[in-house]
């Protein structure tokens, strides 16, 4: 039989828990978080590093805090949850087909969904690293499980790929276990991660790190027995005289996240195809009414705090949603990226009220300023004194600035440098 | 102690396993070593898993003869056994005159080999069944009796279908001995003897190898690699036919396929090696992959992959050999299995039992089982054969690889099989846990964990494919974990 529920959250990491919170202070009290694994907290329990909560709680704390302080949010609120259940499909009429060991398959009716399932990391496949296909090759979030979860560690000389956040805090992860992390590669000119785990987690444990140079061949028949590096040209396309062997029997990758948006595609959602995640507007609102998105499944975060903030605008609304179902805007303003932006989230405006735009930049950028245009009018600069592709920028936008995009045909953002 | 056997087979691909299973149907005391952790880690678990329609063999042959014949079998067989198979047909496409001429002939050697309903087709006709093939396509030879397999998944099967009917298999068995007897051969396999009358070669890429250490013909195995892209299944239905290019001196081309389980497959290329265990994907392998099934479908993305492998054929000149060996008695030669090895095999099999009753009496068992129970395929279960099956066992609904919706219950079924392999690989070959898009980076410690449970080996001891491919290489400065 089916159940009737008003708010559906699917997930219970980060994004799942806050928007779960924000719904019932919006008055909700018909809430579901439903979460696959048999622990609350998602991918944080497994990040037992520094560094989360800065912005959010303003002091630092470690992964499993930070989601320790959200489970007991929801759990002083009472908001029901169910582990261990896995969403196997939702319908575009708001259906969830679940599967849980206890009840078997359970079907709920929503009045709301909140998608927060999160991201999962690339791996060898999506780049197509040739050579062999031994054991030892581990994406950074796996070996981090390991490591961190079950205590083992899955390799001693170790060559890691990508500078994403996770790759350099698994580079120092592993040397402190006592591992040969012989060296990160970055095929870009920068780093992906930011700026403080470049510093504490390679310069402060003398990890190198090779800009511009990638890996092109995995050797080893059974276990790894070592990589081929080597420099990539300006198209990043691997310079054969600059290859290199390097003995190692783990190649960990970090190599990019992607927003797992396997249940989004099922239901036809309007996807962004440079975030990978369903185009929102500033409600989190996806194309299905009622059916909203937050956290790595809306677009990839660098840190929890914006996930955690962003989830409860998308919880508040469903909230609204519920109580009093919102005549659908017929009317939406498209946010485009203009110059040196790759994306913007949300993606539309439905209303001319204040919020914040989040982007990111294309390639990192000297001094300069992020520039606001309607109509070819410049509404709105803000001047940064750099800009990397690794930190999301936000934009705040009062609510006359909003009142005059929300009337406006042609939005653009765009970050322009000095010029030198 | 020697064992006595009537039979040893000598190799756990497709062709071996097949013929244990035809010889499971006689009371025959038959058993198979192999040198894997695994059946069908060679040839036959990295190919195009494509059963041909057969007319590419020249009239005359064995391959043209053990295809049409093989390809009429497996329906039934895999109906039988519960192998994934999609009759899903094949078109080989033409681009230009030249390759129209080629498709002609194709259908003309198709008639002379038994082909049935084999068809020439316009460019309209074929733009209507596959609107991603190219703008410039003149038209295709349309074979409907061609399909798709899991080739490893097939041979699994046809294994422990044998092995229910009393075939004994012997894996990480090496042959590195064979001595010839009176009355057959006594081989030694994995440091134990084992006593035969007949030898059976299904060695695949080292067939030259055994035939050698038992005083057989010296082969010359050239070995021939195909390197392949596989796709995320959102690409699944990009196409929805085989779709071949006309074949030159080296193989059938390159072919933009959709697998028996619904991703997208492109390969293979073709490339003679030296080293015949030289499995590895190159650049310049895979770039050319790309470059040339874009012939065929010239949008073809170059993202969505999820995995790159390559894959080994031995061949031996222009047809299969099946046969006793000139030169040393009783050993039976079956070599130079190279495409369209899988699909030949059930038929490769029903000769070589017939070689077999040449020599040993075959009776007929009465209670030889024809079917194998499958593991229930969860994602292809509807709602209600779901709930089913959790309530048998509530294992069916914890969930370990979100990619391809396998359930803990699938993964202990798989490791409680007639041949249960206790590796990463083996649960990933047999029920598809880490098959998907993460490739294994969520379920993998979570499969671990059931393999330990279930085999009582160490956390730390379990591999990806056998004992020199452990997943772990020591605990944390402060111990390990519980």
């Amino acid at each position: 039989m089916n159940r009737k529920i008003d708010t559906l959250i699917v997930g219970g990491g980060p994004a799942g828990l806050a928007a779960a919170c924000a719904c019932y202070d919006g008055g909700v009290r018909d809430i579901l978080i439903v979460e696959r694994d048999v622990h609350l907290g998602g991918i944080l329990q497994q990040c037992i590093h520094n560094g989360f909560g800065l912005q959010w709680f303003k002091e630092e704390l470690t992964g499993p805090e930070y989601a320790q302080r959200f489970v007991d949010e929801a759990a002083k609120r009472q908001i029901p949850y169910m582990t261990e259940t896995m969403v196997l499909e939702i319908t575009k009429d708001k259906k969830v087909y679940c599967v849980n060991p206890e009840e078997g398959v359970v079907v709920f009716e929503c009045k709301t969904i909140i998608l927060a399932m999160g991201c999962r990391e690339r791996v060898r496949g999506n780049l197509k690293i040739p050579g062999t296909r031994p054991a030892g090759v581990y994406s950074a979030g796996l070996a981090q499980r390991l490591v961190n979860l079950e205590g083992v560690m899955p390799g001693k000389e170790v060559v890691i790929l990508g500078s994403g956040d996770i790759g350099l805090i698994m580079a120092r992860r592993m040397k402190w276990e006592g591992a040969d992390v012989k060296m990160v590669c970055e095929i870009m000119p920068y780093s992906s991660g930011l700026a403080r785990n470049i510093q504490q987690c390679l310069k402060d444990n003398d990890i190198p790190l090779h800009l511009n140079t990638t890996v092109v061949k995995v050797h080893g028949k059974k276990r790894v027995e070592g990589v081929t590096i080597a420099k990539v040209d300006e198209n990043r396309r691997p310079i054969k005289e600059t290859e290199q062997f390097v003995p190692c029997d783990t190649l960990m990758l970090s190599v990019g996240l992607l927003p797992e948006n396997e249940l989004s595609r099922g239901m036809d959602l309007v996807m962004d195809p440079v975030t990978g995640g369903p185009a929102v507007d500033e409600n989190r609102q996806t194309s299905i009414p009622g059916v909203y998105a937050c956290g790595n499944v809306l677009h990839v975060h660098d840190i929890v705090d914006f996930v955690s903030k962003e989830s409860m605008i998308a919880g508040a609304a469903a909230a609204a949603y519920v109580q009093n179902t919102p005549e659908q805007e017929t009317k939406a303003v498209t946010m485009q990226p203009g110059k040196n932006v790759r994306y913007i989230v949300p993606q539309r405006l439905v209303a001319p009220e204040a919020c914040s735009l989040y982007f990111r930049v294309g390639s990192p950028l000297g001094a300069g300023e992020i520039r606001l245009t309607a109509d070819g009018e410049t509404l709105l600069t803000r001047k940064f004194i750099r800009a990397v592709p690794g930190e999301m920028e936000e934009l705040p936008l009062k609510q006359e600035i909003a009142e005059k995009l929300y009337n406006a045909k042609d939005v653009v953002v765009s970050a322009i440098e000095k010029e030198a | 102690m020697t064992q006595q056997w009537d039979v040893l087979i000598a190799g756990g691909g497709v062709v071996g396993a097949s013929i244990a299973r035809e010889l499971s149907r006689y009371d025959l005391k038959t058993a198979l070593v192999e040198a894997n952790s695994d059946l069908a880690l060679g040839t036959s678990g990295a190919n195009s898993g494509i059963v041909h329609a057969g007319y590419d063999a020249m009239p005359g042959t064995l391959m043209a003869e053990l295809n049409v014949r093989g390809n009429a079998m497996y329906p039934e067989l895999c109906r039988k056994l519960e192998i994934p198979f999609e009759p899903i047909g094949s078109l080989v496409l033409a681009f230009d005159e030249e390759d129209e001429k080629t498709i002609q002939k194709l259908y003309d050697r198709g008639q002379v080999n038994g082909v049935p309903e084999l068809k020439i087709l316009s460019a309209e006709e074929v733009k209507a069944m596959e609107p991603h093939v190219t703008e410039t396509v003149r038209g295709a030879l349309y074979a409907p009796t061609a399909g798709v397999v899991s080739p490893y998944e097939a041979t699994i099967a046809i294994a422990e279908n044998a092995a229910e009917n009393g075939v004994s298999f012997y894996l990480e068995h090496p042959v590195t001995a064979v001595r010839k007897t009176e009355d057959g051969f006594v081989v030694t396999a994995g440091g134990e003897e084992f006593a035969c009358k007949i030898l059976i070669n299904c060695c695949g890429v080292h067939a030259h190898e055994l035939s050698q250490m038992a005083g057989g013909e010296p082969f010359k195995v050239t070995g021939r690699k195909g390197e392949y892209i596989l796709y995320d299944k959102n690409l699944g239905g990009y196409v929805s036919h085989v779709l071949f290019q006309p074949p030159s001196k080296m193989g059938k081309g390159i072919l933009v396929t959709q697998t028996a389980e619904g991703n997208m497959l492109i390969g293979p290329s073709s490339m003679d090696v030296d080293d015949i265990d030289d499995t590895a994907t190159t650049q310049e392998g895979l770039d050319g992959v790309l470059v040339t099934a874009r012939r065929s479908c010239p949008e073809l993305p170059a993202g969505g992959a999820i995995t790159t492998f390559a894959g080994m054929r031995a061949v031996i000149g222009d047809d299969f050999i099946i046969r006793y060996s000139d030169m040393v008695d009783g050993l039976l030669q079956t070599a130079g299995i190279c495409s369209p090895g899988l699909t030949a095999a059930p038929a490769i099999a029903e000769k070589v039992a017939a070689l077999v009753g040449e020599r040993l009496t075959l009776k007929a068992k009465e209670n030889w089982k024809d079917t194998r129970e499958g593991i229930p395929p969860f994602n292809k279960l509807d709602w209600d054969a779901r709930q089913k099956l959790i309530e048998q066992d509530p294992a069916y609904a914890r969930m370990v690889c979100r990619c391809e919706t396998v359930t803990e219950g699938q993964i202990v079924k798989a490791l409680h099989s007639p041949i249960p392999v206790y590796t990463i690989d083996g649960v990933k070959r047999r029920c598809r846990a880490g098959m998907g898009r993460c490739q294994g980076s969520f379920c993998t410690p979570r499969v671990m964990d059931i393999i330990a449970r279930e085999s009582g080996i160490p956390f730390a001891e379990i591999s990806k494919n056998g004992p020199d491919a452990k997943l772990i290489t020591g605990t944390l400065k402060g111990g390990a974990a519980e």
